[in-house]
């Protein structure tokens, strides 16, 4: 009851916020523009007639439409709208959480209530998250009806985004609240979280670098006529950048995850509807597709999001340590 | 009155407690207080002596770094106990998107009060504070200071507590919502609510506490009954007519001293006061009147911090509570 009075508390104050506003406003006009682009049998409509591109590519008529609709949603959606964007905006919404509690008046009051610590600070960290939560069923779910209803592609799988994004987010707000409660204040807490992301984004993207470099190269490379093995010497570093990856949020692994899911599927959808592959040419863009869904398989969605949360577990705990051992 | 059967009704015993902020801010050096169960406990002291840190340590905001005792029988931060005291901070700042009737129903949740007794208590409540009817469901940010303070007492009042921990209540209020406050203290009183006073007023504590402890440099200087801390400091003035300025070497050597135009004993001896009388009568001038004068509070506060500042030693409750004689004529 408690810790619902909390959620409760941060969702009033939250939409107290302009912040909140002005991102239930983007989300709409994001739907809304999204809602102009049409496709018919010829191609493409966009403001209900205005134009209209006859394109066979970007026509009902190409089964391919859904996987390229995908692709687009994980690029552009997922990757740098929501994955970058909408985070930065989300964190900026809830940086000043934690030094807002923690503002002599406000903490005196909540400190004397029969609640411990922890409990409080759980209650202020869920509340965030349930924050972006909303902001996150708001958009996914409108922009999932748009392609639906519009462009006629129902991408279920889309629709993971939602936690997926949850998930990202806290990875990030473990490191706003820690820098929050350290240094109570808002704008610093921000900057740090910066600071701290590009340091955790560095591990599994050199590792996944040098893993796509290590396999590019495995096929002999000839110098001279002499096959030499280039892969070789990028091994120690992908294992060194593989082994950190283990101790910090993988956050770049959360758009790999989201091709799964969302591209993954329309693959193999792709590939059952195309049947077995008759010519040579056909033979080459299914095992294109093959290596595509290899490629994002690479990320084990549950290992990287598990030992992630582990990560993040870990610097929440010490976030609320040190919340829980000073003085207001 | 045995020690020992009082400890059992003790609602704070606190004892030994130290806190120091950083190395360089010393704010309690080994504070004792005792607070009976029913009564009004004035702490009472300079800005700075470290009342708020007390209080903050009691509810736990501050983390002590030394404390044994007990409040309501369980020591500091137990959670059932936490749920039968109310706190009014020093300073509270409420979330200025909620009304009035929101931010008591938020800390009453928070103070695990049940659904039906907060939709019972919360409107009777912001009456008993002084919140007029038009003002219950009006958002926070628009209200006065003194509006505020009221709904902070609601807000300490909210799960009906045993304890209420109160830190210069009437801070921001205007004369008439310092009445009322003192008429919500002796109406809690009534009820059996053991309250805690925090306050730099002492006019505040003078009125409506029972007990007092004057808190100065981190130090309990006095503890006791109003009647304890004022009777055994009593000062004899004699009134003479005539130049005393003749005498004033006698005088001085029995302990008296000259002050607008009166001798002035300050100390508790009727040995002495006969003495210096005798002495006036021998040079056979006319005693007009020889009247014992009780301190009020603010001289013994006045005092206390007088002795400070000449370094005298800050003595603790332990040595001085109880008691000295009563002051002959009173
Ligand atoms: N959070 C804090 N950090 C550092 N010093 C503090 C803090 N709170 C209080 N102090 C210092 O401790 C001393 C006692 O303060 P306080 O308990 O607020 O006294 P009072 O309430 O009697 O005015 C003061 O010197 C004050 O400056
Ligand atoms: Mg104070």
């Amino acid at each position: 009851m408690q810790v619902w009075a909390l959620i409760v508390d941060s969702f009033r104050e939250s939409i107290d916020r302009k912040m909140f506003w002005v991102m239930v406003f983007m989300s709409a006009v994001v739907a809304a523009a999204m809602a102009c682009i049409s496709f018919d049998d010829k191609g493409v409509d966009i403001l209900f007639g205005v134009w209209k591109f006859e394109d066979e590519v970007w026509s009902l008529g190409n089964s391919g439409l859904k996987g390229m609709v995908g692709t687009v949603a994980v690029k552009f959606i997922a990757d740098q709208y929501l994955g970058f964007f909408g985070m930065i905006v989300a964190l900026i919404t809830t940086a000043g959480v934690f030094p807002g509690l923690m503002t002599s008046g406000t903490i005196d009051l909540v400190l004397s209530k029969p609640m411990p610590r922890w409990k409080l600070f759980l209650g202020k960290y869920l509340g965030a998250l349930v924050f972006v939560f909303l902001q996150a069923v708001l958009f996914v779910g409108l922009t999932f009806l748009v392609m639906g209803v519009r462009w006629h592609c129902w991408m279920l799988g889309y629709l993971g985004l939602i936690p997926l994004m949850v998930i990202l987010f806290s990875y990030l707000y473990a490191f706003t609240a820690l820098f929050g409660v350290l240094t109570r204040s808002a704008l610093t807490s921000l900057l740090l979280t910066m600071i701290a992301w590009l340091f955790i984004w560095t591990p599994p993207m050199a590792a996944g670098t040098l893993s796509m470099m290590r396999e590019a190269s495995m096929s002999p490379v000839r110098v001279d006529g002499e096959p030499v093995e280039v892969g070789a010497s990028f091994e120690k570093w992908e294992r060194l950048f593989r082994t950190m990856s283990w101790f910090v949020p993988k956050t770049s692994d959360i758009v790999e995850i989201a091709g799964q899911w969302v591209e993954g599927a329309l693959i193999s959808d792709i590939l059952l509807s195309a049947g077995e592959p008759e010519s040579e040419e056909e033979r080459k863009s299914f095992e294109d597709g093959r290596r595509m869904e290899e490629r994002a398989a690479a990320v084990n969605p549950w290992t990287s999001i598990g030992s992630s949360l582990l990560c993040e577990a870990v610097i929440v705990f010490f976030a609320m340590y040190q919340f829980g051992r000073r003085d207001f | 009155m045995s020690h020992l059967t009082e400890m059992t009704s003790w609602a704070v015993d606190l004892i030994g407690v130290d806190k120091s902020y950083g190395r360089d801010i010393h704010a309690l050096r080994g504070v004792n207080v005792q607070v009976r169960q029913g009564e009004v406990f004035g702490l009472l002291g300079p800005n700075g002596a470290g009342k708020s840190t007390l209080v903050k340590i009691m509810m736990t905001v501050v983390k002590p770094d030394k404390v044994a005792g007990t409040i309501l029988g369980r020591p500091i931060g137990h959670l059932k106990k936490k749920g039968v005291m109310g706190y009014l901070p020093e300073v509270t700042r409420f979330p200025g998107y909620l009304t009035a009737r929101q931010v008591l129903d938020y800390y009453a949740r928070l103070a695990r009060v049940s659904v039906v007794d907060r939709r019972r208590c919360i409107p009777d409540l912001m009456e008993r504070v002084g919140l007029s009817h038009r003002w219950h469901d009006v958002k926070c940010s628009k209200f006065s200071k003194g509006m505020l303070r009221r709904l902070g007492l609601a807000q300490a009042l909210v799960n009906d507590p045993e304890l209420i921990v109160l830190d210069e209540p009437t801070d921001g209020l205007d004369p008439i919502g310092r009445r009322d406050v003192r008429e919500l203290l002796t109406e809690l009183r009534s009820m059996g609510k053991t309250i805690f006073l925090n306050s730099h007023l002492l006019s505040e504590i003078e009125m409506v506490c029972d007990r007092v402890a004057i808190l100065n440099h981190g130090l309990v200087a006095r503890q006791g009954t109003l009647t304890e801390l004022t009777e055994h400091t009593v000062e004899y003035h004699v009134r003479v007519s005539g130049d005393l300025s003749k005498l004033s070497a006698e005088i001085g050597e029995m302990g008296g001293t000259i002050r607008d135009g009166m001798i002035v004993l300050s100390e508790h001896d009727v040995g002495k006061l006969n003495g210096l009388i005798d002495l006036v009568r021998s040079r056979n001038m006319l005693i007009e009147s020889a009247t014992p004068h009780r301190f009020s509070l603010e001289d013994v506060f006045v005092q206390i911090l007088g002795a400070d500042a000449k370094g005298l030693k800050t003595v603790d409750s332990e040595q001085t509570s109880p008691v000295v004689a009563r002051a002959v004529g009173s």
